[in-house]
């Protein structure tokens, strides 16, 4: 969304009767705005990957104890450990997400 | 600028949102017939004598399953038809018009799809076992009412946006619509996908090993339920939008955060549905062919759908962040 | 149409500007629950009054409900004996035909009669009931540092592994304890909001729909199966997911 568009928003926005006057935009706000669109984005994609995946190997260790369910304490575990690398990527977009949004709330 | 006046916003938003509503709603329901479809056909050319039987079985399959997209036209016409009052015109109601075709648009794509496979599965187990089109049907209605919960949160959304003034003003009043839109449509989409090939799993378990019905019902039925959490996620951050945040700025800050929370929270719940779905989908077929190890899969099941929602945990603490501490 | 908001959050006595007494409780939830209640009571009262070795028709429905309940009890919980699985009976069972008939409680048509379960709170205090019921029995079942060791994660406690597995292993905690909590507290949320966003979806689609074609005939159609195949089904979906978080902690 680029910063004309916005000004068209703003004062169709500001064109209304009984609204409150819209302000000026400042460049800061729009890098604000900019890296609060960008962390949940961040994070939504970033959560797509993780979840099919762990889900998969969830599905697999199912079938796994269906099979033989004498081994189902050390499939469990192999599971979650599985899972927990697949997370990483997951956890990599939470701490993007974190970095930015806790360096929008001090830095502003 | 003097072509954008309030009333012509209002006006693309109700082309916008009808548009988003009827043609994404339409998408998946589409897909999931046409699956009913393609295994009714097949059904039918391995066994020619099971074809009433089978037609049945179609037929009412994609008649339950395509419920989403009738509430996606439902919803679609209220956008396109409904009178806004001249007090209400302006840019949030525009928003708010848009939103709403976003949640049940994109809402209602992932139950009809969903309810496909549960119709696929059983016209299956039909050809197959043709004497046992009851049971099988019961269960496929069970399973594909299941996956149209989902496709119910995204309505319920749609509904309040259309008939409630929001309570936002100026552009927060946008950000809050078209959030709320995306939290509950694209957090719809991955449980009724995930709800669905659940359903799928266990009807085709089912068909196989007659026997376990009652213990394939038991587990599709908490496995469906576990892998809606992430639209559960996004109904209480659309509910929160909608609700708690009256008295938001109306500043460009205050939209880019709702939009972001609406994004982080909708998107973060695709994988997690979709994923938590085929964990249950595989534990639904081994629990319909090994009966007595039905506890213990249902325990792998759940501890593996816990941690595979944990992404979608972290994207509603994001959208909880953004929208309260930001 | 106007109804859509009214459902949602009540400030006033529905119908009038009187603000509702004692800071905004909700008083509609509290009576419909109490006539669910004694519609339970007397209901069941009713169906055993006479009992009897040969079952008359009422003694007969109980049975088969109560009968189906003990044997789902019993294979979801798989303790030894048979004691034991009746201890965690009463509440399932009870539960079950508490949600069953709060939720078919939109059907008749008046005013003061609604869900429950249509009321946010309901659904969040019983979903609090359950969680917190299940944390309690798996403290009960495996002891204070059993159940802390669970949330721990898989690799807290390795006996016999070499020491650098060990101590990767009570690392790793850094990450499942954080995890495994925030999981324990979104599982109120959505076993509360699932329900309730259910019933509250029906009643919300029956008022459009009902406006929309004038009350004519469509409406029952939709009660048939909103209110009471979708209710039923969430009620049996409730008391499972409650049975099974207990199931998963006593293990």
């Amino acid at each position: 969304m680029d910063a004309s568009f916005m000004t068209v928003l703003v004062q169709a926005v500001a064109a209304q009767p009984e609204e409150v006057a819209a302000t000026a935009i400042q460049g800061t706000d729009l890098i604000k705005a900019g890296a609060l669109i960008g962390a949940g984005i961040c994070m939504g994609f970033g959560a797509i990957g993780p979840g099919i995946g762990e889900g998969f190997a969830a599905g697999k260790a199912c079938e796994a104890i269906g099979r033989s369910p004498e081994n189902a304490g050390l499939l469990t575990r192999t599971m979650l450990i599985g899972q927990a690398v697949s997370e990483s990527t997951g956890i990599y977009s939470l701490v993007v997400a974190l970095v930015i949004l806790f360096g929008v709330v001090l830095g502003g | 600028m003097e072509v954008l006046t309030p009333e012509v916003w209002v006006e693309i938003g109700r082309y916008v949102g009808a548009g988003l509503a009827l043609g994404f709603g339409g998408i998946g329901a589409a897909i999931g017939m046409g699956m009913a479809a393609a295994a009714a056909n097949e059904g039918t050319m391995r066994q020619p004598v099971a074809q009433g039987h089978l037609m049945r079985t179609m037929l009412i399959g994609q008649a339950v399953g395509g419920s989403p997209s009738i509430f996606a036209l439902v919803v679609g016409l209220l956008i396109f038809y409904m009178p806004v009052s001249p007090e209400e015109i302006g840019l949030p109601k525009a928003a708010a018009l848009a939103g709403a075709g976003l949640a049940i648009g994109i809402g209602c794509l992932g139950s009809g799809v969903g309810c496909g496979w549960p119709a696929a599965a059983a016209c299956g187990g039909v050809a197959r076992n043709p004497k046992r089109s009851t049971g099988i049907m019961s269960l496929m209605i069970i399973g594909q009412a299941m996956a149209q919960s989902p496709s119910i949160f995204a309505t319920v959304i749609s509904l309040i946006l259309l008939f409630r003034p929001v309570s936002a003003v100026g552009m927060a009043g946008v950000g809050v619509a078209i959030g709320a839109g995306i939290a509950m449509g694209a957090g719809a989409l991955g449980p009724g996908i995930g709800s669905g090939t659940t359903a799928g799993g266990a009807l085709r378990g089912v068909s196989n090993w007659p026997r376990s019905q009652g213990i394939t019902l038991r587990t599709m039925l908490i496995g469906q339920a576990v892998s809606q959490t992430p639209a559960i996620f996004g109904l209480l951050v659309a509910f929160i939008m909608m609700f708690a945040l009256a008295d938001l700025e109306p500043t460009i800050v205050n939209f880019a955060k709702t939009i972001g929370a609406g994004i982080a929270v909708g998107l973060g719940g695709v994988g997690p549905g979709i994923g938590s779905g085929l964990a249950g989908e595989t534990a639904c077929l081994a629990s319909a062919t090994r009966p007595r190890l039905d506890a213990l899969v249902l325990r792998t099941m759940l501890i593996g759908q816990a941690v595979s929602q944990s992404t979608a945990i972290y994207a509603l603490i994001v959208a909880l962040i953004l929208i309260y501490l930001v | 149409m106007e109804r859509i908001g009214e459902r949602l959050i009540w400030y006033f006595v529905p119908g009038t500007n009187t603000p509702i007494p004692l800071g905004g409780l909700n008083v509609l939830t509290i009576f419909n629950t109490v006539v669910v209640m004694l519609f339970l009571w007397v209901l069941l009262w009713l169906a055993v009054r006479h009992r009897s070795l040969v079952p008359n028709r009422g003694q007969m429905v109980v049975e088969l409900v109560v009968g189906a309940f003990d044997g789902l009890v019993a294979s979801s919980l798989e303790l030894e004996t048979r004691e034991a699985n009746r201890k965690f009976f009463p509440l399932i069972c009870c539960l079950f035909l508490f949600l069953l008939v709060a939720n078919f409680m939109g059907f008749p048509p008046f005013d003061i009669f609604e869900e429950p379960t249509a009321d946010i709170n309901c659904t969040l205090a019983l979903g609090t009931m359950a969680v917190a019921l299940a944390t309690v029995c798996g403290i009960r079942a495996k002891g204070i540092g059993g159940y802390t060791s669970e949330l721990m994660g898989p690799l807290w406690s390795q006996p016999g592994a070499p020491m650098g597995a060990q101590i990767a292993g009570k690392l790793s905690s850094l990450f499942f304890f954080p995890l495994n909590v925030i999981g324990e507290l979104s599982k109120i949320v959505s076993i509360s909001f699932r329900l309730f966003g259910n019933i509250i979806g029906g009643s919300i689609i029956i008022i459009v729909v009902s406006n929309l074609v004038y009350n004519f005939g469509l409406p029952l159609g939709l009660d048939f199966f909103f209110i009471f195949f979708v209710g039923a089904i969430q009620a049996f979906v409730f008391t499972m997911l409650t049975l099974t978080y207990i199931a998963v902690a006593i293990k």
